[in-house]
């Protein structure tokens, strides 16, 4: 058990690196965009350069950089993410809101995936149609989220039906399809893997029915099923922002998009911090998960 | 019938690099050339798979994206490849504290949001193939270190890695000779999935705005322009479409094909 908290402890370590040096990267890359703060602020006013004087010492842009840097952390951390140029309203407001109706849908979406899938590999593990559920995951993986969301859309079209945007359903709908490939891919093998050990043949032996054998299995793959999709939790984000915006869900992708159309800066930087604190704290986790959920990794400690 | 599979998708593949690299002899029109009098038009002889919003040659625009689309994958996959599975195979040579550094760069990679990139050098340096390539490659990369490093680590344990240290031959030749082969022979399987992996990012990007800019087409931007017709002539978003389904079908056909040889190749 103590080592199970110090690799929690080295985890959330590793975290706090990788958010700093994250945000740290973004900081400087924001400031690649064209036009500085004031240029975006207040229009060019090279004339006055007294003004212009003034205003970054009143924004703080005449500090050394490190200094600069270690502000923004502090800021990120109280929750002070500045204000979108454009809305008026405080970054962290904005952004959150966002974040929350994202997370739902990703969340929701993992789990109607992850229910397929399962259902899918009970159906090829009785045997009834192996070669079904293979040719569905192939057909899902063909095309990435975001561009079955455009043949959804084309189905409702053709189908004479109105679509539902803004809400939940088409998006989540979308990702579950879009999903279903790679994660049954995951868990099939995974399963099959299973099948290949002997503590399986044991369970055969004792007589257990198929669908007891099928949960016995399926409790062996689970732990490296959920550190892979916490692995490929970037792809599936990615997706999602995508999709949300063919479908105008109001979540991360939306605001990213309206951020970049209207050069909001601040928005801009707290999405992407936002965000990579969510993907390093899954990549981070999945490590940790692994430890916590498998039996024999867990005896070890 | 196990090399039916592999050979079809090899097929496939070939036909359309081929189309992409004489896209310029094959494609009966411009990618550009507007014709306002024949808009939207049904497919005919003359325009195969009809006309786009702007009466241009939706068939012609097709080949042309084909390439770029390829322009951005290929190179992304290799720049990611070579960058993740070279510094992986360093980190599990190096272990300790290089190895910690190295997984925690790689570990900002990952944690850093591809369409952040995307939109950084988008703003920095404006719409071009670079940029797009930059930003799918450090979203692959991860990836390919963490692959690189276990596989490199393994090699390093195998005992005729010992043998080869014990008559004396060098950490290079052992590099090149033993970890760089067995990378090379586990990843290209990876590597071929990879590159379907950058086509749908190239897409993905593409349908939020932020792939190679109009007019020069890009499955994924053709996409995005011509799902705003999607009431009037949704056949036209389903073209693009059809192409990245067979590209990414067909690679990951070949990625399964080339994995099954390799596996059988290390039994």
């Amino acid at each position: 058990m103590r080592r199970l908290w110090i690799n929690i402890v080295k985890g959330f370590l590793n975290l706090l690196l990788v958010f700093l040096i994250t945000t740290a990267v973004i900081y400087f890359l924001a400031r690649l965009f064209p036009g500085d703060t004031i240029t975006v602020l207040y229009g060019e006013v090279n004339s006055l350069q007294d003004g212009r004087r003034i205003l970054e010492a009143k924004l703080g842009l005449d500090i050394p950089l490190y200094i600069q840097l270690i502000s923004f952390w502090q800021k990120i951390l109280v929750g002070d993410w500045g204000i979108s140029i454009f809305a008026g309203k405080p970054v962290f407001d904005l952004v959150f809101q966002r974040y929350v109706n994202s997370l739902m849908l990703s969340f929701t979406a993992t789990l109607t995936t992850t229910a397929v899938c399962i259902l899918l590999a009970y159906l090829s593990f009785t045997r009834r149609c192996r070669r079904l559920t293979t040719l569905v995951a192939s057909i899902s993986t063909s095309i990435p989220a975001a561009l079955w969301g455009v043949m959804l859309m084309v189905a409702l079209v053709l189908a004479k039906v109105s679509i539902p945007f803004g809400s939940i359903i088409m998006p989540l709908i979308t990702l579950t399809i879009a999903g279903v490939g790679v994660f049954y891919t995951i868990l099939k093998s995974l399963i099959d893997e299973a099948l290949s050990e002997p503590f399986m043949a044991f369970y055969r032996a004792m007589g257990l029915t198929k669908s007891r054998l099928f949960l016995k299995a399926l409790r062996y793959a689970l732990p490296m099923y959920i550190t892979a999709v916490l692995y490929r939790m970037g792809l599936i984000i990615a997706g999602a922002v995508a999709t949300e915006t063919i479908f105008n869900y109001p979540g991360m992708g939306k605001l990213l998009i309206d951020a970049f159309a209207s050069r909001d800066y601040p928005v801009l930087l707290g999405w992407a911090v936002i965000i990579s604190l969510t993907l390093a704290a899954l990549n981070i986790t999945g490590d940790v998960m692994q430890d916590i959920l498998d039996p024999r990794v867990r005896e070890l400690m | 019938m196990k090399n039916l599979a592999l050979g079809a998708s090899i097929l496939i593949i070939l036909a359309e690099l081929l189309l992409a690299l004489l896209a310029d002899l094959i494609a009966p029109y411009s990618y550009e050339a507007i014709d306002l009098g024949n808009r939207l038009s049904p497919p005919s002889p003359r325009h195969p798979l009809g006309t786009d919003p702007l009466g241009r040659d939706v068939f012609s625009r097709l080949i042309y994206a084909m390439r770029i689309t390829f322009i951005i994958a290929i190179p992304s996959v290799l720049i990611a490849a070579l960058m993740g599975a070279a510094v992986g195979a360093l980190a599990a040579a190096a272990k300790g504290f290089t190895d910690f550094v190295l997984s925690r760069i790689f570990d900002v990679m990952y944690a850093i949001p591809s369409f952040f990139i995307a939109i950084a050098v988008l703003l920095a340096m404006g719409s071009s193939v670079t940029g797009i390539i930059i930003a799918i490659s450090i979203s692959l990369a991860p990836m390919f270190f963490r692959l690189g490093k276990s596989i490199a680590r393994e090699t390093l344990t195998k005992p005729y890695v010992e043998a080869a240290k014990a008559i004396g031959a060098s950490p290079i030749w052992i590099a090149f000779n033993y970890v760089g082969r067995q990378l090379l022979a586990t990843l290209t399987p990876t590597a071929v999935y990879m590159l379907s992996t950058a086509i749908a990012l190239e897409a993905t990007f593409g349908i939020i705005g932020l792939s190679v800019s109009p007019p020069t087409p890009s499955l994924g931007n053709m996409i995005s322009e011509y799902k705003e017709y999607i009431f009037v002539a949704p056949w036209l978003a389903v073209a693009p479409i059809t192409v990245i389904a067979v590209t990414i079908t067909t690679l990951n056909t070949l990625a399964n094909e080339l994995s099954k040889r390799v596996a059988v190749f290390e039994k």
